[in-house]
Protein backbone atom coordinates (compact mmCIF):
# COMPACT_ATOMS: atom_id res chain seq x y z
CA UNK A 1 0.00 0.00 0.00
CA UNK A 2 2.65 2.49 1.02
CA UNK A 3 4.77 1.23 -1.78
CA UNK A 4 1.83 2.13 -4.17
CA UNK A 5 1.68 5.73 -2.83
CA UNK A 6 5.33 6.55 -3.04
CA UNK A 7 4.85 4.82 -6.11
CA UNK A 8 2.10 6.75 -7.60
CA UNK A 9 3.81 10.09 -5.90
CA UNK A 10 6.86 9.46 -7.38
CA UNK A 11 5.03 9.01 -10.92
CA UNK A 12 3.87 12.28 -10.39
CA UNK A 13 6.83 14.44 -9.54
CA UNK A 14 8.41 12.55 -12.27
CA UNK A 15 5.53 13.50 -14.97
CA UNK A 16 5.17 17.19 -13.52
CA UNK A 17 9.14 17.22 -13.85
CA UNK A 18 8.72 15.82 -17.72
CA UNK A 19 5.77 18.28 -18.43
CA UNK A 20 7.86 21.71 -17.43
CA UNK A 21 11.41 20.16 -19.76
CA UNK A 22 8.71 19.74 -22.58
CA UNK A 23 9.39 22.99 -24.10
CA UNK A 24 12.62 21.87 -24.71
CA UNK A 25 12.07 19.30 -26.86
CA UNK A 26 8.32 20.15 -28.92
CA UNK A 27 7.49 22.25 -31.76
CA UNK A 28 6.27 25.26 -31.30
CA UNK A 29 2.89 24.29 -32.69
CA UNK A 30 2.48 21.51 -30.08
CA UNK A 31 3.69 23.81 -26.69
CA UNK A 32 0.77 26.04 -28.91
CA UNK A 33 -1.61 23.28 -28.60
CA UNK A 34 -0.64 22.29 -24.98
CA UNK A 35 -1.43 26.03 -23.99
CA UNK A 36 -4.93 26.04 -25.48
CA UNK A 37 -5.67 22.50 -23.75
CA UNK A 38 -4.50 24.27 -20.33
CA UNK A 39 -7.01 27.26 -21.02
CA UNK A 40 -9.95 25.36 -21.93
CA UNK A 41 -9.23 22.79 -19.35
CA UNK A 42 -9.76 25.62 -16.74
CA UNK A 43 -13.40 26.82 -19.37
CA UNK A 44 -14.40 23.47 -18.38
CA UNK A 45 -13.49 23.57 -15.13
CA UNK A 46 -15.54 26.70 -14.90
CA UNK A 47 -18.44 25.48 -16.63
CA UNK A 48 -18.48 22.65 -14.84
CA UNK A 49 -18.78 23.93 -11.34
CA UNK A 50 -21.75 25.68 -12.15
CA UNK A 51 -23.69 22.60 -14.94
CA UNK A 52 -22.10 19.56 -13.61
CA UNK A 53 -22.08 20.75 -9.66
CA UNK A 54 -24.51 22.79 -8.85
CA UNK A 55 -26.96 21.92 -11.90
CA UNK A 56 -27.95 25.02 -13.66
CA UNK A 57 -26.87 25.32 -17.07
CA UNK A 58 -24.82 27.67 -18.94
CA UNK A 59 -25.35 27.99 -22.50
CA UNK A 60 -23.39 31.45 -23.06
CA UNK A 61 -20.01 30.52 -21.12
CA UNK A 62 -17.97 32.22 -24.68
CA UNK A 63 -18.83 35.41 -23.15
CA UNK A 64 -17.62 35.36 -19.99
CA UNK A 65 -14.25 34.24 -21.95
CA UNK A 66 -14.70 37.33 -24.46
CA UNK A 67 -15.25 39.52 -21.17
CA UNK A 68 -12.28 38.35 -19.42
CA UNK A 69 -10.34 38.07 -22.89
CA UNK A 70 -11.01 42.28 -24.01
CA UNK A 71 -10.70 43.04 -20.44
CA UNK A 72 -7.16 42.01 -20.45
CA UNK A 73 -6.02 43.09 -23.29
CA UNK A 74 -7.70 46.22 -22.91
CA UNK A 75 -5.94 46.39 -19.73
CA UNK A 76 -2.34 45.31 -21.02
CA UNK A 77 -2.57 47.70 -23.93
CA UNK A 78 -3.66 50.49 -21.58
CA UNK A 79 -1.22 49.88 -18.41
CA UNK A 80 1.35 46.96 -19.99
CA UNK A 81 3.90 47.61 -17.10
CA UNK A 82 1.16 46.14 -14.76
CA UNK A 83 2.05 42.36 -13.91
CA UNK A 84 0.32 40.03 -15.90
CA UNK A 85 -0.42 38.14 -12.77
CA UNK A 86 -2.61 41.40 -11.51
CA UNK A 87 -3.89 41.96 -15.23
CA UNK A 88 -5.20 38.04 -15.19
CA UNK A 89 -6.58 38.95 -11.52
CA UNK A 90 -8.53 41.90 -12.20
CA UNK A 91 -9.92 40.19 -15.81
CA UNK A 92 -11.04 37.39 -13.96
CA UNK A 93 -12.53 39.31 -11.04
CA UNK A 94 -14.63 41.61 -12.86
CA UNK A 95 -15.87 38.40 -15.26
CA UNK A 96 -16.59 36.91 -11.81
CA UNK A 97 -18.52 39.73 -10.90
CA UNK A 98 -20.60 39.99 -14.07
CA UNK A 99 -21.35 36.28 -13.37
CA UNK A 100 -22.32 36.77 -9.86
CA UNK A 101 -25.23 39.33 -11.17
CA UNK A 102 -25.90 37.14 -14.38
CA UNK A 103 -26.35 34.60 -11.32
CA UNK A 104 -29.41 37.05 -10.11
CA UNK A 105 -32.14 36.08 -12.81
CA UNK A 106 -31.05 32.87 -12.83
CA UNK A 107 -32.69 32.22 -9.63
CA UNK A 108 -35.70 32.55 -10.31
CA UNK A 109 -35.78 30.24 -13.63
CA UNK A 110 -35.52 27.22 -14.72
CA UNK A 111 -34.19 24.23 -17.23
CA UNK A 112 -35.07 25.65 -20.54
CA UNK A 113 -35.38 29.43 -19.67
CA UNK A 114 -31.71 29.43 -18.34
CA UNK A 115 -30.68 28.38 -21.23
CA UNK A 116 -32.19 31.29 -22.78
CA UNK A 117 -31.46 33.72 -20.52
CA UNK A 118 -27.60 32.64 -20.71
CA UNK A 119 -27.32 32.18 -24.94
CA UNK A 120 -29.02 35.75 -24.99
CA UNK A 121 -26.03 37.01 -22.45
CA UNK A 122 -23.39 35.44 -24.72
CA UNK A 123 -24.80 37.23 -27.99
CA UNK A 124 -25.46 40.28 -25.73
CA UNK A 125 -21.37 40.52 -24.72
CA UNK A 126 -20.12 39.80 -28.79
CA UNK A 127 -22.28 42.27 -30.00
CA UNK A 128 -21.44 45.14 -27.38
CA UNK A 129 -17.66 44.05 -28.34
CA UNK A 130 -18.61 44.25 -31.51
CA UNK A 131 -20.49 48.27 -31.08
CA UNK A 132 -17.89 49.41 -28.66
CA UNK A 133 -15.47 49.78 -30.96
CA UNK A 134 -14.05 52.70 -29.55
CA UNK A 135 -12.98 50.75 -26.87
CA UNK A 136 -12.59 47.22 -28.39
CA UNK A 137 -11.92 48.00 -32.31
CA UNK A 138 -15.00 46.03 -32.74
CA UNK A 139 -15.37 44.34 -36.13
CA UNK A 140 -11.23 44.75 -36.95
CA UNK A 141 -10.56 42.82 -33.78
CA UNK A 142 -7.79 43.47 -31.11
CA UNK A 143 -4.12 43.33 -31.18
CA UNK A 144 -3.14 41.90 -27.53
CA UNK A 145 0.11 43.74 -26.60
CA UNK A 146 2.84 40.83 -24.99
CA UNK A 147 2.41 40.45 -21.42
CA UNK A 148 5.36 41.74 -18.90
CA UNK A 149 6.75 40.34 -15.80
CA UNK A 150 9.34 42.37 -14.63
CA UNK A 151 11.26 43.02 -17.89
CA UNK A 152 10.65 39.59 -19.04
CA UNK A 153 8.65 39.37 -22.14
CA UNK A 154 5.91 36.49 -22.82
CA UNK A 155 6.70 36.89 -26.45
CA UNK A 156 6.30 33.29 -27.58
CA UNK A 157 4.15 29.85 -26.96
CA UNK A 158 7.06 28.39 -24.93
CA UNK A 159 7.23 32.06 -22.59
CA UNK A 160 3.43 31.51 -22.04
CA UNK A 161 3.75 27.85 -21.37
CA UNK A 162 5.57 28.69 -17.75
CA UNK A 163 2.70 31.44 -17.44
CA UNK A 164 -0.35 29.53 -19.02
CA UNK A 165 0.56 26.14 -17.39
CA UNK A 166 1.33 27.28 -13.71
CA UNK A 167 -1.81 28.95 -13.32
CA UNK A 168 -4.06 26.09 -14.62
CA UNK A 169 -2.31 23.90 -12.47
CA UNK A 170 -2.41 26.13 -9.73
CA UNK A 171 -6.25 26.64 -10.22
CA UNK A 172 -7.04 23.30 -10.86
CA UNK A 173 -6.06 22.55 -7.63
CA UNK A 174 -8.11 24.78 -5.86
CA UNK A 175 -10.93 23.96 -7.81
CA UNK A 176 -10.40 20.18 -6.23
CA UNK A 177 -10.40 21.49 -2.80
CA UNK A 178 -13.21 24.09 -3.46
CA UNK A 179 -15.32 20.87 -4.37
CA UNK A 180 -14.41 18.65 -1.78
CA UNK A 181 -14.76 21.11 1.36
CA UNK A 182 -18.15 22.54 2.49
CA UNK A 183 -18.60 25.29 -0.66
CA UNK A 184 -18.39 22.13 -3.26
CA UNK A 185 -20.77 20.16 -1.16
CA UNK A 186 -23.50 22.86 -1.52
CA UNK A 187 -23.21 22.84 -4.95
CA UNK A 188 -23.58 19.18 -5.10
CA UNK A 189 -26.04 19.24 -2.57
CA UNK A 190 -28.66 22.26 -4.48
CA UNK A 191 -27.46 20.05 -7.62
CA UNK A 192 -28.94 17.00 -6.16
CA UNK A 193 -32.03 18.30 -4.00
CA UNK A 194 -33.14 21.84 -3.89
CA UNK A 195 -35.21 20.95 -1.14
CA UNK A 196 -33.20 18.90 1.43
CA UNK A 197 -30.08 21.37 0.10
CA UNK A 198 -32.53 24.31 1.90
CA UNK A 199 -34.10 22.79 4.94
CA UNK A 200 -30.23 21.56 6.23
CA UNK A 201 -29.41 25.51 5.90
CA UNK A 202 -28.23 26.23 2.66
CA UNK A 203 -28.56 29.73 0.87
CA UNK A 204 -29.85 28.88 -2.73
CA UNK A 205 -29.75 32.28 -3.79
CA UNK A 206 -26.23 32.94 -2.15
CA UNK A 207 -24.66 28.97 -3.22
CA UNK A 208 -25.97 29.62 -7.06
CA UNK A 209 -25.61 32.93 -7.56
CA UNK A 210 -21.79 32.06 -6.01
CA UNK A 211 -21.38 29.64 -8.59
CA UNK A 212 -22.16 31.38 -11.59
CA UNK A 213 -19.57 33.89 -9.97
CA UNK A 214 -16.80 31.41 -9.69
CA UNK A 215 -17.28 29.72 -12.78
CA UNK A 216 -17.37 33.09 -14.66
CA UNK A 217 -14.21 34.00 -12.69
CA UNK A 218 -12.60 30.77 -13.64
CA UNK A 219 -13.51 31.36 -17.31
CA UNK A 220 -12.12 35.06 -17.45
CA UNK A 221 -8.89 34.13 -16.20
CA UNK A 222 -8.86 31.48 -19.03
CA UNK A 223 -9.87 34.23 -21.31
CA UNK A 224 -7.21 36.86 -19.99
CA UNK A 225 -4.80 33.42 -21.21
CA UNK A 226 -6.71 33.01 -24.68
CA UNK A 227 -5.75 36.64 -25.14
CA UNK A 228 -2.13 36.28 -24.45
CA UNK A 229 -1.90 33.25 -26.42
CA UNK A 230 -3.63 33.95 -29.35
CA UNK A 231 -2.09 37.75 -29.54
CA UNK A 232 -5.48 38.86 -31.42
CA UNK A 233 -8.83 38.40 -30.77
CA UNK A 234 -12.06 39.35 -32.37
CA UNK A 235 -16.04 39.10 -31.36
CA UNK A 236 -16.17 36.06 -33.73
CA UNK A 237 -13.60 34.16 -31.05
CA UNK A 238 -16.47 33.84 -29.14
CA UNK A 239 -19.40 33.17 -31.10
CA UNK A 240 -22.74 30.72 -29.33
CA UNK A 241 -21.07 27.87 -31.60
CA UNK A 242 -18.09 28.17 -29.02
CA UNK A 243 -20.61 28.14 -26.07
CA UNK A 244 -21.73 24.81 -27.04
CA UNK A 245 -18.29 23.12 -28.06
CA UNK A 246 -17.66 24.14 -24.00
CA UNK A 247 -21.01 22.41 -22.75
CA UNK A 248 -19.60 19.65 -24.99
CA UNK A 249 -16.52 19.49 -23.62
CA UNK A 250 -17.84 18.69 -19.81
CA UNK A 251 -20.47 15.98 -21.08
CA UNK A 252 -18.20 14.05 -23.09
CA UNK A 253 -15.45 14.94 -20.05
CA UNK A 254 -17.57 14.37 -17.36
CA UNK A 255 -19.84 16.30 -16.02
CA UNK A 256 -19.30 16.97 -11.79
CA UNK A 257 -15.85 16.17 -12.18
CA UNK A 258 -12.61 17.91 -12.25
CA UNK A 259 -10.81 15.61 -14.13
CA UNK A 260 -13.64 15.00 -16.57
CA UNK A 261 -13.57 18.43 -17.44
CA UNK A 262 -9.24 18.41 -18.20
CA UNK A 263 -10.06 15.11 -20.23
CA UNK A 264 -13.17 17.02 -22.07
CA UNK A 265 -10.87 19.98 -23.21
CA UNK A 266 -8.20 18.24 -24.40
CA UNK A 267 -10.01 15.74 -26.50
CA UNK A 268 -12.07 18.92 -28.15
CA UNK A 269 -9.04 20.64 -28.44
CA UNK A 270 -7.17 18.27 -29.90
CA UNK A 271 -9.93 17.01 -32.41
CA UNK A 272 -10.47 20.52 -33.36
CA UNK A 273 -6.88 21.06 -34.14
CA UNK A 274 -6.47 17.75 -35.85
CA UNK A 275 -9.61 18.47 -38.12
CA UNK A 276 -9.30 22.35 -38.36
CA UNK A 277 -8.92 21.99 -42.32
CA UNK A 278 -12.47 20.25 -41.86
CA UNK A 279 -14.81 22.56 -39.61
CA UNK A 280 -17.95 21.17 -41.06
CA UNK A 281 -16.90 17.46 -39.89
CA UNK A 282 -15.69 18.97 -36.69
CA UNK A 283 -19.17 20.39 -35.76
CA UNK A 284 -20.84 17.25 -37.02
CA UNK A 285 -18.56 15.03 -34.66
CA UNK A 286 -19.24 17.69 -31.93
CA UNK A 287 -22.48 17.21 -32.02
CA UNK A 288 -22.62 13.75 -32.34
CA UNK A 289 -20.59 13.07 -29.66
CA UNK A 290 -22.30 15.35 -27.24
CA UNK A 291 -25.75 12.91 -28.06
CA UNK A 292 -23.94 9.94 -27.77
CA UNK A 293 -22.51 10.52 -24.46
CA UNK A 294 -25.39 12.66 -22.70
CA UNK A 295 -28.24 8.73 -23.83
CA UNK A 296 -25.17 6.25 -22.87
CA UNK A 297 -22.62 7.67 -20.84
CA UNK A 298 -23.91 10.24 -18.75
CA UNK A 299 -21.08 10.29 -16.27
CA UNK A 300 -18.76 11.05 -19.50
CA UNK A 301 -15.32 9.63 -19.76
CA UNK A 302 -14.39 10.31 -16.43
CA UNK A 303 -17.06 8.02 -15.16
CA UNK A 304 -16.11 4.99 -17.28
CA UNK A 305 -12.72 5.68 -15.77
CA UNK A 306 -13.95 5.41 -12.28
CA UNK A 307 -16.47 2.28 -13.15
CA UNK A 308 -13.46 0.97 -13.98
CA UNK A 309 -11.46 1.73 -10.95
CA UNK A 310 -13.90 1.02 -8.97
CA UNK A 311 -14.66 -3.27 -11.44
CA UNK A 312 -11.34 -3.39 -12.52
CA UNK A 313 -8.79 -5.91 -11.70
CA UNK A 314 -7.73 -4.94 -8.07
CA UNK A 315 -11.26 -4.17 -6.96
CA UNK A 316 -11.41 -3.03 -3.20
CA UNK A 317 -13.64 -2.23 -1.19
CA UNK A 318 -13.31 1.86 -0.48
CA UNK A 319 -12.83 2.51 2.75
CA UNK B 1 -42.87 28.20 27.21
CA UNK B 2 -43.19 25.15 24.19
CA UNK B 3 -40.37 25.29 22.02
CA UNK B 4 -42.85 24.73 19.19
CA UNK B 5 -46.07 26.84 18.58
CA UNK B 6 -48.21 26.76 15.78
CA UNK B 7 -51.05 29.49 16.07
CA UNK B 8 -54.14 29.33 14.05
CA UNK B 9 -52.33 28.29 10.76
CA UNK B 10 -54.13 28.49 7.25
CA UNK B 11 -53.28 27.69 4.06
CA UNK B 12 -54.94 26.81 1.06
CA UNK B 13 -54.04 26.12 -2.63
CA UNK B 14 -56.42 27.07 -5.04
CA UNK B 15 -59.83 26.59 -3.76
CA UNK B 16 -58.71 23.55 -1.63
CA UNK B 17 -58.28 24.65 2.34
CA UNK B 18 -55.14 22.61 3.13
CA UNK B 19 -55.29 23.58 6.66
CA UNK B 20 -57.83 25.58 8.69
CA UNK B 21 -56.59 27.85 11.98
CA UNK B 22 -54.59 24.71 12.99
CA UNK B 23 -52.84 24.95 15.99
CA UNK B 24 -50.86 23.07 18.80
CA UNK B 25 -47.50 23.30 21.28
CA UNK B 26 -44.94 20.99 21.25
CA UNK B 27 -43.58 20.98 24.99
CA UNK B 28 -39.46 20.95 25.16
CA UNK B 29 -38.10 17.37 25.72
CA UNK B 30 -41.06 15.68 23.61
CA UNK B 31 -42.27 13.48 21.25
CA UNK B 32 -45.47 14.91 19.73
CA UNK B 33 -47.81 13.20 16.59
CA UNK B 34 -48.97 14.31 14.27
CA UNK B 35 -51.61 12.06 12.82
CA UNK B 36 -54.71 12.12 10.14
CA UNK B 37 -55.54 10.61 6.70
CA UNK B 38 -54.06 10.62 3.62
CA UNK B 39 -54.35 14.47 2.76
CA UNK B 40 -55.14 15.73 6.25
CA UNK B 41 -52.43 18.38 5.94
CA UNK B 42 -49.60 16.68 7.67
CA UNK B 43 -47.02 17.25 5.88
CA UNK B 44 -47.93 21.09 4.76
CA UNK B 45 -47.41 21.55 8.23
CA UNK B 46 -43.94 20.83 8.43
CA UNK B 47 -43.36 22.80 4.55
CA UNK B 48 -44.38 25.55 6.69
CA UNK B 49 -42.33 25.19 8.97
CA UNK B 50 -39.36 24.65 6.96
CA UNK B 51 -40.60 28.06 5.55
CA UNK B 52 -41.06 26.23 1.97
CA UNK B 53 -44.70 27.06 2.21
CA UNK B 54 -45.86 30.39 3.21
CA UNK B 55 -48.95 30.47 5.64
CA UNK B 56 -52.27 32.47 4.06
CA UNK B 57 -52.85 33.24 8.46
CA UNK B 58 -51.25 32.55 11.41
CA UNK B 59 -48.05 32.59 13.20
CA UNK B 60 -45.52 29.94 14.39
CA UNK B 61 -42.98 30.78 17.05
CA UNK B 62 -39.95 28.57 17.39
CA UNK B 63 -37.75 28.39 20.69
CA UNK B 64 -38.71 32.34 21.18
CA UNK B 65 -38.51 33.64 17.38
CA UNK B 66 -41.49 34.23 15.13
CA UNK B 67 -40.25 31.88 12.26
CA UNK B 68 -43.67 32.41 10.60
CA UNK B 69 -41.98 34.54 7.32
CA UNK B 70 -38.25 32.86 7.10
CA UNK B 71 -36.58 31.98 4.59
CA UNK B 72 -35.88 27.95 4.53
CA UNK B 73 -32.19 28.12 5.42
CA UNK B 74 -32.95 30.75 8.44
CA UNK B 75 -34.84 28.32 9.85
CA UNK B 76 -32.27 25.26 9.95
CA UNK B 77 -30.26 27.50 11.07
CA UNK B 78 -32.54 28.44 14.09
CA UNK B 79 -32.41 24.46 15.05
CA UNK B 80 -35.19 22.67 13.15
CA UNK B 81 -33.91 19.84 11.27
CA UNK B 82 -36.36 17.26 8.84
CA UNK B 83 -36.90 14.15 6.95
CA UNK B 84 -39.01 13.81 3.96
CA UNK B 85 -41.97 11.42 3.29
CA UNK B 86 -40.71 10.37 0.06
CA UNK B 87 -36.61 10.67 0.39
CA UNK B 88 -34.53 13.45 0.09
CA UNK B 89 -31.15 12.62 -0.02
CA UNK B 90 -28.58 13.61 -2.18
CA UNK B 91 -28.61 10.50 -4.04
CA UNK B 92 -25.03 10.49 -6.22
CA UNK B 93 -22.93 11.10 -2.86
CA UNK B 94 -21.91 8.76 -0.51
CA UNK B 95 -23.07 8.39 3.30
CA UNK B 96 -20.54 10.16 4.84
CA UNK B 97 -20.92 13.20 2.32
CA UNK B 98 -24.54 13.47 3.14
CA UNK B 99 -24.07 14.26 6.71
CA UNK B 100 -21.49 16.46 5.97
CA UNK B 101 -23.64 18.81 4.20
CA UNK B 102 -26.14 18.44 7.34
CA UNK B 103 -23.15 20.05 9.27
CA UNK B 104 -23.20 23.09 7.25
CA UNK B 105 -24.77 25.87 9.30
CA UNK B 106 -21.65 24.46 11.79
CA UNK B 107 -18.69 24.84 8.96
CA UNK B 108 -17.52 28.10 8.19
CA UNK B 109 -15.16 27.47 5.49
CA UNK B 110 -15.73 29.45 2.02
CA UNK B 111 -14.36 29.49 -1.63
CA UNK B 112 -11.24 30.90 -0.66
CA UNK B 113 -10.42 29.67 2.48
CA UNK B 114 -11.57 25.63 1.35
CA UNK B 115 -9.63 26.34 -2.21
CA UNK B 116 -6.85 27.13 0.07
CA UNK B 117 -7.08 24.57 2.10
CA UNK B 118 -5.88 26.89 5.01
CA UNK B 119 -4.75 24.93 8.13
CA UNK B 120 -8.52 25.76 10.02
CA UNK B 121 -10.22 24.45 7.06
CA UNK B 122 -8.76 20.92 7.46
CA UNK B 123 -8.60 20.83 11.29
CA UNK B 124 -12.36 21.44 10.44
CA UNK B 125 -12.97 18.72 7.94
CA UNK B 126 -11.03 16.24 10.01
CA UNK B 127 -13.70 17.10 12.87
CA UNK B 128 -16.46 17.39 10.76
CA UNK B 129 -15.80 13.72 9.98
CA UNK B 130 -15.40 12.65 13.81
CA UNK B 131 -18.46 13.92 14.17
CA UNK B 132 -20.11 11.99 11.47
CA UNK B 133 -18.68 8.88 13.03
CA UNK B 134 -20.33 9.47 16.08
CA UNK B 135 -23.59 10.01 14.35
CA UNK B 136 -22.91 6.51 12.29
CA UNK B 137 -22.27 4.92 15.96
CA UNK B 138 -25.39 6.02 17.04
CA UNK B 139 -27.51 5.00 14.02
CA UNK B 140 -25.36 1.54 13.68
CA UNK B 141 -24.38 3.23 10.05
CA UNK B 142 -20.34 2.91 10.16
CA UNK B 143 -20.55 -0.44 7.75
CA UNK B 144 -22.23 2.21 4.99
CA UNK B 145 -19.96 5.54 5.39
CA UNK B 146 -18.67 5.18 2.11
CA UNK B 147 -21.48 3.96 -0.28
CA UNK B 148 -23.08 5.52 -2.38
CA UNK B 149 -26.59 6.53 -1.30
CA UNK B 150 -28.20 5.38 -4.32
CA UNK B 151 -26.61 1.53 -3.87
CA UNK B 152 -28.35 1.36 -0.33
CA UNK B 153 -31.80 -0.57 0.26
CA UNK B 154 -34.88 1.83 1.51
CA UNK B 155 -34.61 1.16 5.25
CA UNK B 156 -30.75 2.17 5.48
CA UNK B 157 -31.58 5.49 3.32
CA UNK B 158 -34.28 6.32 6.00
CA UNK B 159 -32.00 6.07 8.28
CA UNK B 160 -29.39 7.96 6.30
CA UNK B 161 -31.58 10.58 6.36
CA UNK B 162 -32.43 10.73 10.27
CA UNK B 163 -28.07 10.93 9.77
CA UNK B 164 -28.09 13.99 7.86
CA UNK B 165 -30.98 15.68 10.19
CA UNK B 166 -29.19 15.09 13.36
CA UNK B 167 -25.70 16.18 12.18
CA UNK B 168 -27.46 19.60 12.07
CA UNK B 169 -27.42 18.92 15.86
CA UNK B 170 -30.95 20.28 15.77
CA UNK B 171 -33.04 21.30 18.47
CA UNK B 172 -36.12 20.03 16.72
CA UNK B 173 -36.63 17.10 14.59
CA UNK B 174 -39.37 16.40 11.89
CA UNK B 175 -39.77 13.28 11.06
CA UNK B 176 -42.12 12.42 8.50
CA UNK B 177 -43.62 9.10 7.90
CA UNK B 178 -40.13 7.75 8.87
CA UNK B 179 -41.69 3.87 9.24
CA UNK B 180 -43.15 4.15 6.12
CA UNK B 181 -42.24 1.52 3.49
CA UNK B 182 -39.73 -0.65 6.79
CA UNK B 183 -40.41 -3.81 7.51
CA UNK B 184 -41.60 -4.73 11.34
CA UNK B 185 -37.94 -5.24 12.39
CA UNK B 186 -36.96 -2.17 11.00
CA UNK B 187 -39.55 -1.06 12.34
CA UNK B 188 -38.85 -1.95 15.56
CA UNK B 189 -35.37 -0.59 15.31
CA UNK B 190 -36.55 2.75 14.33
CA UNK B 191 -38.84 3.32 17.42
CA UNK B 192 -35.55 2.83 19.49
CA UNK B 193 -33.68 5.25 18.02
CA UNK B 194 -36.39 7.92 17.83
CA UNK B 195 -36.97 7.31 21.84
CA UNK B 196 -32.99 7.30 22.28
CA UNK B 197 -32.87 10.74 19.97
CA UNK B 198 -35.24 12.14 22.10
CA UNK B 199 -33.69 10.68 25.65
CA UNK B 200 -29.83 10.37 24.58
CA UNK B 201 -29.46 13.36 22.54
CA UNK B 202 -32.60 15.60 24.07
CA UNK B 203 -33.92 16.55 20.88
CA UNK B 204 -37.49 17.53 20.35
CA UNK B 205 -39.49 15.01 18.43
CA UNK B 206 -42.59 16.36 15.66
CA UNK B 207 -43.45 12.73 14.36
CA UNK B 208 -45.71 12.44 11.56
CA UNK B 209 -46.84 8.85 11.16
CA UNK B 210 -49.51 6.41 9.96
CA UNK B 211 -48.33 3.59 11.64
CA UNK B 212 -49.88 3.32 14.89
CA UNK B 213 -48.50 1.04 16.85
CA UNK B 214 -45.21 3.14 16.44
CA UNK B 215 -47.47 6.52 17.26
CA UNK B 216 -49.17 5.21 20.72
CA UNK B 217 -45.96 3.24 21.72
CA UNK B 218 -43.72 6.64 21.23
CA UNK B 219 -45.51 9.60 21.35
CA UNK B 220 -46.03 11.98 24.62
CA UNK B 221 -48.59 13.89 22.92
CA UNK B 222 -50.64 13.40 19.55
CA UNK B 223 -52.64 15.89 17.22
CA UNK B 224 -55.02 14.58 15.24
CA UNK B 225 -55.78 16.39 11.86
CA UNK B 226 -58.69 15.99 9.02
CA UNK B 227 -59.15 17.61 6.18
CA UNK B 228 -56.97 20.31 7.54
CA UNK B 229 -58.70 20.89 10.62
CA UNK B 230 -57.31 19.73 14.12
CA UNK B 231 -60.32 17.42 15.64
CA UNK B 232 -58.61 16.21 18.74
CA UNK B 233 -55.26 16.47 20.84
CA UNK B 234 -54.08 14.44 23.76
CA UNK B 235 -52.43 11.61 25.33
CA UNK B 236 -52.39 8.40 23.17
CA UNK B 237 -55.08 7.09 25.75
CA UNK B 238 -57.03 9.97 25.09
CA UNK B 239 -56.73 9.54 21.65
CA UNK B 240 -57.30 6.41 21.21
CA UNK B 241 -60.80 6.70 23.07
CA UNK B 242 -61.88 10.00 21.56
CA UNK B 243 -65.13 9.33 19.24
CA UNK B 244 -64.09 12.08 16.17
CA UNK B 245 -60.58 10.05 15.40
CA UNK B 246 -62.07 6.55 15.09
CA UNK B 247 -64.92 8.17 12.71
CA UNK B 248 -62.29 9.94 11.07
CA UNK B 249 -60.26 7.01 10.08
CA UNK B 250 -62.86 5.20 8.49
CA UNK B 251 -62.95 1.88 10.07
CA UNK B 252 -59.24 2.19 10.58
CA UNK B 253 -58.73 0.03 13.67
CA UNK B 254 -56.77 2.61 15.51
CA UNK B 255 -55.23 0.45 18.66
CA UNK B 256 -52.30 -0.27 20.51
CA UNK B 257 -50.75 -3.26 18.61
N1 LIG C 1 -47.88 22.30 -3.28
C1 LIG C 1 -49.18 21.93 -3.27
N2 LIG C 1 -50.00 22.31 -4.27
C2 LIG C 1 -51.30 21.95 -4.28
N3 LIG C 1 -51.87 21.19 -3.34
C3 LIG C 1 -51.11 20.75 -2.33
C4 LIG C 1 -49.72 21.09 -2.24
N4 LIG C 1 -49.20 20.52 -1.12
C5 LIG C 1 -50.23 19.86 -0.55
N5 LIG C 1 -51.37 19.99 -1.26
C6 LIG C 1 -52.66 19.43 -0.90
O1 LIG C 1 -52.92 19.71 0.44
C7 LIG C 1 -53.55 18.63 1.06
C8 LIG C 1 -52.72 18.19 2.25
O2 LIG C 1 -51.54 17.57 1.77
P1 LIG C 1 -50.42 16.97 2.71
O3 LIG C 1 -49.32 16.52 1.84
O4 LIG C 1 -50.10 17.94 3.77
O5 LIG C 1 -51.17 15.71 3.34
P2 LIG C 1 -50.63 14.66 4.37
O6 LIG C 1 -51.44 14.76 5.58
O7 LIG C 1 -49.16 14.77 4.52
O8 LIG C 1 -51.01 13.33 3.61
P3 LIG C 1 -50.22 11.94 3.47
O9 LIG C 1 -50.55 11.16 4.67
O10 LIG C 1 -50.80 11.33 2.23
O11 LIG C 1 -48.78 12.26 3.35
C9 LIG C 1 -53.70 17.54 0.02
O12 LIG C 1 -55.00 17.60 -0.50
C10 LIG C 1 -52.68 17.91 -1.02
O13 LIG C 1 -53.09 17.49 -2.29
MG1 LIG D 1 -47.57 13.68 3.99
Amino acid sequence: MSVQVKGTKLFLVMAAVLFFISPLFLSRYAIYVLNLFAIYALVAIGLNLVMGYTGLISAGHAGFLAIGAYSTAILTSVAGWLSPLIILHVAGLLTGLIGFGLGIPILRLKGIYIVMVTLAFGVVITEIILQWSSLTHGDDGFRVPRAVLGGFVFDSDKKLFFLIQPITIVMTLIARNIVQTRVGRAFRAIEQSEIASETMGIDLAKYKTKAFGLSAFYTGIAGGLFAYAMTYISPDSFNMGVSIDFIAMIVIGGMGSILGSIIGAVILTGIQHALSELPKVQTLIFGIALIVFMIFMPKGISGLIMDWKQGGPNRKQSQ
Amino acid sequence: MPLLSVAKLSIHFGGLAALINCSFDVEQGKIFSLIGPNGAGKTTVFNIINGIYKADRGKILFDGTDITHLAPHNVARLGVARTFQNIELFSKMTVLENVLVGQHIHLCSGILSGGLLLGRVRAEEKLAREEANNIFDFLGLTDYRSHLVSDLPHGIQTRVEMARALAAKPKILLLDEPAGGLNPQETQVLMQLIERIRSDLKITVLLVEHDMAVVMGLSDRICVLHFGQKIAEGSPGEIQKHPRVTEAYLGETVEHA
